[in-house]
């Protein structure tokens, strides 16, 4: 594509830097001497993308390989696609500007389930055949990760081969087959089977999957020699993995604009309802020396000025003051400021509130999750009241005035006291700051309560659960809107229609992939997006295909097998069940610092807490 | 502490980089370079810098600054080396001097714009009219109808392959026209052309010299 013919294309576009490239440490190779040609696809726009930090390992290491040339593709916004099709124009990558269908790896990252129409149209715009199975060269493989890749039975007649688990060595040791398997010319077939031989990389055609006449799973049969369960990888040292020292530095403002850096994988605290916290384990810490010196390379190559520490739940690092001390050893001098996100409740302490006090007092996030203690032990959110009051009595102390929290509905075992719960306690949180003796005058206080609903995910306890039907939503809601009193209380709730569709997928077997296509082909687009879901659409596929969608909502059999049973995240199943018997309860687990519990993530080693 | 500006051109794709979008790249750019820019006191130090005239998103310009303070010792030539470092090659960087004017100084720029498809005759006879209106936004946001034959300057018109309009047009503090403004009425008075590219040259004075 010309510089001109690219003018044009984003002539009446309203924000032609998600397309046009050239972001400082963006990589551009000559590609007659690249062997393989690597397409990194976000299915969702530039600014969410490009804030996500495994495309940016991924997209580091796969260029640090000689031979292999990794770009960057997003899903164009709504106004982009236009011009594309008004301009008979395929979807392209940012840095070679070169169509979808020349590169011979399209690897999506699967991180959200509304994304799933999005992957589809990608290809679709991209003149890339959708059906796995139409498309017979090794060219245009079409390959996925990322945490929905734990099922991603959906997307089976779509996708070749699936990664599972973290991607840095896989990733690396699959790009290198596939370069042998092209210089020997070899057929698709015969790349997916040596493929399949790698641990943590799942190629559905080779399983044959049957089904009762109920729909429940019968059974699944390895092909050949693949595997008959597939093992998510692990890294087991994160202080030798690969981590880039330079980010892609957009021009335009990005959801997480600033430099992001990993401090452990994993989490201890074992939510129930948490997929994160259950198929990310075991948890790894990065050695804090490591972790600085990472931050301030990565200040240094980006120009950015400020640093946040990622991981499931900051506080629970070990050394975190510590870390903390480090990293303003050398921030304060750099003018750069640290970020502390996912921080506990329980954890809060004055000394962290004054040292994270050097970055801007707007507002702050806490997830209590549900409203009573009964609740709270049944998902095994172990924070108590007082220690939910206690922080907030820190934060208001601060001096500050707006108050976050996160709740869910709709969860296992829940009843009407329980949503009552959440105002009870939203309301203890508003008259807390008027008791505030210091409180800023003339200031008034914000409570935004964020209730969403529910969603049972695979490879967690609440993996067999119910979703909540939609009056019971309905009642749920009313009655909490009802119940509140104060003004200082403010509301929201996730559309039901998004939360509905989510649990469909995340629990869906392969009879989905046909309900996809058909969604897709009657415009279903960006799901993720409020303004964008069209929900009768997908009524309509779900009618046109026969599949009744609320028999993925059901409640499920400790015996029934599971859609994604074949898979391995080490979590075992018989764990699983206890902790879901444990809820029914209302008994709490230790988090894996206090006690092991047994989960059976060590056994694929670099588990922290392991029994010794 | 003395006040400098940075020249520089933008090309190609980096006009696709919006104003607000420059403004955080040269905080980016400012740390990476190590250049002793005077920060801010404030909650957030950042680098205390002002463009001297903002760019529309979609131009390109061979002539672009912005303005800073130096702290502590630091010659011209290597401010202006450490920035060509950490630029992109679209960003070329022309040189780095002392204030000579205030920024209240810049009256004027001069655009470049290349058509393609264009009715030259009724290009030429659009300019030639007594009166050219044309519709500019107020700063509340009404529109106002306003004629702007007195304000260009040097008008011309070439051909060489492509049609290149060459106009100056007030820019600065009090008085600013945007070339987009009197294309768009252009195009309502049916005039045929399709723009290929914009190109602010250069920034100039009150007696169109360059403005340094």
């Amino acid at each position: 594509m010309t510089d001109l013919e690219f003018s044009k294309l984003v002539e009446n576009v309203q924000k032609p830097g998600r397309y046009a490239g050239g972001e400082l440490n963006s990589v551009l190779k000559d590609k007659q001497q690249i062997a393989v040609r690597f397409a990194f696809c976000f299915p969702d726009i530039y600014e969410i993308g490009m804030s996500h930090l495994g495309m940016k390992i991924l997209y580091s290491l796969l260029n640090e390989l000689d031979y292999c040339w990794c770009e960057r593709v997003f899903a164009p916004f709504t106004d982009m696609e236009a011009s594309l099709r008004e301009n008979n124009r395929a979807l392209f990558a940012i840095e070679s500007r070169d169509d979808l269908s020349e590169f011979d790896i399209i690897g999506f990252t699967l991180q959200y389930e509304l994304s799933y129409t999005n992957i589809l149209n990608m290809l679709a715009l991209g003149n890339v055949l959708l059906l796995s199975a139409d498309r017979a060269g090794l060219h245009q493989l079409v390959i996925a990760g990322g945490p929905c890749a734990c099922n991603p039975e959906p997307l089976c007649d779509f996708v070749d081969l699936f990664v599972l688990g973290e991607g840095e060595e896989v990733t690396a040791e699959l790009v290198s087959l596939y370069r042998q398997h092209k210089l020997n010319a070899s057929t698709k077939d015969e790349f997916l089977a040596a493929a399949a031989a790698i641990e943590g990389v799942y190629v559905p055609s080779l399983y044959l999957v049957k089904y009762r006449e109920d729909f429940s799973v019968e059974s699944v049969a390895p092909r050949d020699s693949a595997p008959a369960k597939v093992r998510k990888r692990i890294i087991k040292n994160l202080d030798k993995v690969f981590y880039p020292d330079r980010f892609v530095v957009p021009y335009m403002e990005i959801v997480h604009d600033r430099v992001i850096q990993e401090i452990f994988r994993g989490c201890i605290r074992g939510c129930r309802f948490c997929q994160a916290g259950m198929i990310y384990r075991p948890v790894r810490e990065k050695n804090l020396d490591i972790v600085s010196q990472q931050a301030k390379c990565l200040c240094d190559t980006t120009g950015y000025d400020e640093v946040s520490l990622s991981s499931l739940s900051t506080s629970d690092y070990s050394a975190l003051e510590p870390l903390v001390d480090k990293l303003l050893s050398w921030s304060e001098q750099d003018k750069v400021s640290i970020s502390l996100p996912s921080l506990r409740i329980d954890s809060f302490s004055p000394q962290l509130l004054d040292k994270i006090s050097k970055v801007r007092k707007s507002g702050l996030t806490f997830a209590p999750e549900a409203g009573t203690q009964r609740m709270r032990n049944v998902i095994n959110k172990n924070i108590s009241e007082e220690e939910i009051i206690n922080t907030c009595k820190t934060a208001f102390a601060g001096g500050y005035i707006n108050i976050k929290l996160y709740f869910m509905m709709g969860l296992p075992y829940e009843t009407m006291e329980d949503i009552e719960g959440i105002i009870d306690l939203s309301q203890r949180v508003v008259d807390l700051y008027y008791q505030n003796p210091d409180k800023p005058k003339g200031k008034s206080v914000q409570v935004s309560i964020s209730v969403s609903t529910f969603v049972p995910k695979p490879f967690t306890p609440f993996q067999w659960a119910a979703f909540d039907s939609a009056e019971s939503i309905k009642a749920k809601q009313q009655h909490l809107l009802s119940y509140t009193k104060s003004k200082k209380i403010k509301i929201s709730f996730s559309d039901k229609e998004t939360s509905f569709l989510e649990a469909v997928l995340a629990r869906g077997d392969r009879r989905l992939g046909a309900v996809l296509l058909k969604a897709f082909s009657l415009g279903c687009k960006m799901d993720g997006w409020d303004e964008f879901l069209d929900f009768e659409k997908w009524m309509e596929a779900f009618a046109a295909c026969g599949v009744d969608p609320l028999f993925y909502l059901r409640k499920r059999e400790y015996d029934e097998r599971l859609p994604w049973d074949h898979l391995d995240y080490y979590v075992t199943k018989g764990f699983l069940q206890r902790e879901d018997e444990k809820a029914a309860m209302e008994a709490v687990t230790e988090n894996c610092r206090q006690r092991c519990s047994g989960c059976g993530a060590d056994q694929g080693g670099g588990c922290s807490f392991e029994k010794r | 502490m003395r006040n400098v500006r940075l020249f520089y051109q933008k090309k190609g794709n980096a006009k696709y980089i919006s104003h607000l979008d420059m403004n955080r790249f040269m905080m980016r750019a400012v740390k990476r370079s190590g250049v002793p820019v005077w920060y801010t006191e404030g909650f957030n130090p950042h680098p205390f810098i002002t463009f001297t005239m903002p760019l529309s998103l979609g131009f390109e310009t061979n002539y672009d600054s912005i303005e800073f303070k130096i702290e502590g010792e630091m010659t011209n030539e290597e401010i202006a080396e450490r920035f060509r470092n950490v630029f992109p090659a679209t960003m070329p960087v022309i040189g780095v001097k002392d204030c000579v004017l205030k920024s209240k100084e810049l009256k004027y720029a001069s655009f470049t714009i290349t058509l393609q498809a264009a009715d030259r005759e009724a290009i030429n006879a659009y300019f030639e009219k007594d009166e050219i209106i044309v519709s500019k936004k107020t700063k509340k946001g009404t529109i106002n109808q306003i004629d702007i034959k007195e304000k260009i300057h040097n008008l011309s018109l070439t051909e060489n392959g492509a049609l290149r309009l060459y106009m100056v047009l007030p820019a600065g503090s009090e008085e600013n026209l945007n070339p987009a403004v009197i294309l768009d009425a252009m195009k309502l008075q049916a005039v045929q052309f399709t723009i290929v590219g914009i190109s602010r040259n250069e920034l100039l004075d009150k007696d169109f010299n360059l403005f340094e």
